[in-house]
C-alpha cells in the first residue's frame, strides 16, 4: 500500500511517515502542499491512500480533497485529514468535501492506526 | 433706510461682540492646549515611526526563532531515528544470538542425550550415567532459563526504549503547532505595521494639504475566507487558534473513547457522508469539536 502524505510542515510529514513505518507501511510519497500533492497524482504517481493537512499555502487540504473527489481517476482514494482545526464548521466543511476521516493534532499513533484501520475496513 | 432695521443690525453686532468676549477666554485656553499638545503629538508621531522601523526586525526575529525551532526539531528527530535504528539492530542481533545459542548448546545436548541412551544399554558404562544426566540437566536449564531470560529481558528493555523514542517523535508535533502560532503573531505584526504605515502616510499628506489614501491593505476581517499564510523562514500556513489544540489535547482524547463507545452504528459509505452527516451537526458553527465529536460524525467504531 502506497501513501501520499501532504503537509507544509516537514516535521509533521516526518511524524506521520514515522508512525506509518511503525505500522508496517513503508511505501510513502510526500508533498509540501496540496498543489504538489495533486500534481504528483496527475503525473501518474501510484497512490492508495492520502493523509493530508488542512492549512497549507498554494492549495489547502480541503481544496486538495475537492480536487481528488472531482477527478475520475482518484475520486475513490481514501483521505484522512490531519489538522489543528477543531471547530464544528471545519468538520462540516471537511465532511462536505468527503474526507473519509478526520484527526485533530496533536494525535497519538494509536489514533492514527485506529482511523487507518477504520477507513481501510470501509474501503475493503 | 429703515431706522428700525439699522437698530436690529446694531443689536446683532453688539450680540456678536458679547459672544466674542465670552468665547475669548475659551479660545485662549484652546490655543494654549494646542500649543501644549503639539510636542506630545510630535512625540507620538516619532514613537509610531520608531515602532514602524522596529516591526520588520520583530518579524525577522520571529522568523529566526521559528527556523531555529524547526532545525532543532529536525536534529532531535535525526538523533532519535539513529537511536531507534540502532536499538532495532540490537534487538535483531539478540534474536540471532538466541538462535546461535540454540544451535551451539541444544545440538550438543541432543548428542549427549543420544550417548546417554546408548550408555544406558551398556552395563559397564552405566556408572557414568548420573554425571552425564546431571550435565544435561544443567545445560538444558542454562539455555532454557537463565540465558534466554537475560536475552528476553534485554529485548524487552530495548523495545521499551524504542517506544519511548517514538513517543519523543510524536511529542514534536508541538513544533508544528508553535510554528503556526508564531506565524499568526507575525501576520498580526505585519497587519499592524501596514495599518500604522497608512496612518503615518495620511498624517504626512495632511500636513502637506493633500490628504489621500495611502495604498490599500487587507482588512483583518477579509482574512477569514482563505487559508492564512505568513512568510517566516518559509511560507507557513497557520490556524490562528492552533495553540488551543495543545491546551485541550488530553480532554479531546478522553472524550473520544466515550463517544466511540456510544456510536456503534456506522454509515460506512463515503459517498453518503456528504450533506446528511453535515446537516445533523448544524448549530453553533464556531463551537470547538473534540476528537470524540469528530469520531461520532465519521461513524467511528473501535
Amino acid at each position: 500500500m502506497r501513501f501520499l502524505v501532504v503537509d507544509d510542515s516537514p516535521t509533521m510529514r516526518r511524524i506521520v511517515i514515522n508512525a506509518l513505518k511503525t505500522f508496517g507501511y513503508l511505501d510513502v510519497v510526500e508533498a509540501g502542499d496540496g498543489r504538489e500533492g495533486f500534481e504528483k497524482l496527475l503525473s501518474g504517481e501510484e497512490v492508495d491512500f492520502v493523509i493530508t493537512d488542512w492549512n497549507m499555502p498554494n492549495m489547502s487540504g480541503l481544496e486538495l480533497t475537492r480536487a481528488i473527489r472531482s477527478h475520475d481517476s482518484f475520486k475513490h482514494l481514501p483521505i484522512i485529514m490531519v489538522t489543528t482545526r477543531g471547530l464544528k464548521q471545519d468538520i462540516i466543511e471537511a465532511l462536505k468535501a468527503r474526507v473519509n476521516n478526520y484527526i485533530v493534532k496533536p494525535f497519538t499513533p494509536a489514533v492514527l492506526k485506529e482511523k487507518l484501520d477504520l477507513v481501510l475496513g470501509q474501503n475493503s | 433706510m429703515d431706522i428700525r432695521l439699522v437698530g436690529d443690525r446694531i443689536g446683532e453686532v453688539k450680540a456678536l461682540f458679547v459672544l466674542a468676549q465670552r468665547i475669548l477666554p475659551f479660545m485662549e485656553d484652546l490655543f494654549k492646549f494646542v500649543s501644549e499638545v503639539t510636542p506630545i503629538l510630535e512625540d507620538v508621531n516619532k514613537e509610531i515611526q520608531d515602532n514602524l522601523s522596529k516591526m520588520p526586525n520583530a518579524s525577522k526575529q520571529l522568523a529566526k526563532v521559528t527556523e531555529a525551532n524547526e532545525m532543532a526539531t529536525t536534529e532531535i528527530m535525526d538523533t532519535v531515528d539513529r537511536l531507534t535504528n540502532e536499538l532495532i539492530s540490537i534487538v535483531s542481533e539478540l534474536d540471532k544470538l538466541k538462535e546461535i545459542d540454540r544451535n551451539r548448546i541444544v545440538n550438543p545436548i541432543n548428542l549427549l542425550k543420544t550417548i546417554s541412551e546408548t550408555i544406558s544399554k551398556e552395563k559397564e558404562l552405566k556408572s557414568f550415567l548420573p554425571e552425564i544426566n546431571d550435565f544435561i540437566d544443567r545445560m538444558e536449564n542454562a539455555v532454557t532459563n537463565e540465558h534466554t531470560e537475560i536475552i528476553d529481558d534485554i529485548s524487552n528493555r530495548l523495545s521499551a526504549i524504542v517506544d519511548d523514542a517514538n513517543t519523543i517523535i510524536m511529542s514534536l508535533q508541538v513544533q508544528d503547532i508553535t510554528s503556526q502560532q508564531l506565524a499568526a503573531v507575525n501576520n498580526l505584526i505585519e497587519h499592524i505595521q501596514s495599518r500604522l504605515a497608512i496612518i503615518m502616510s495620511n498624517l504626512t499628506n495632511q500636513e502637506d494639504g493633500k490628504r489621500k489614501d495611502a495604498g490599500k491593505t487587507k482588512d483583518i476581517n477579509d482574512y477569514d475566507e482563505k487559508i492564512k499564510v505568513s512568510h517566516l523562514h518559509r511560507n507557513i500556513a497557520f490556524d490562528p487558534d492552533a495553540i488551543d489544540a495543545i491546551d485541550n489535547k488530553h480532554s479531546r482524547q478522553n472524550t473520544v473513547d466515550d463517544i466511540l463507545k456510544r456510536n456503534a452504528v456506522v454509515d460506512n459509505s463515503t459517498e453518503e457522508q456528504d450533506t446528511e452527516s453535515s446537516s445533523s451537526v448544524e448549530g453553533n458553527s464556531s463551537e470547538e469539536f473534540t476528537q470524540d465529536d469528530i469520531d461520532a460524525l465519521f461513524g467511528g467504531v473501535k
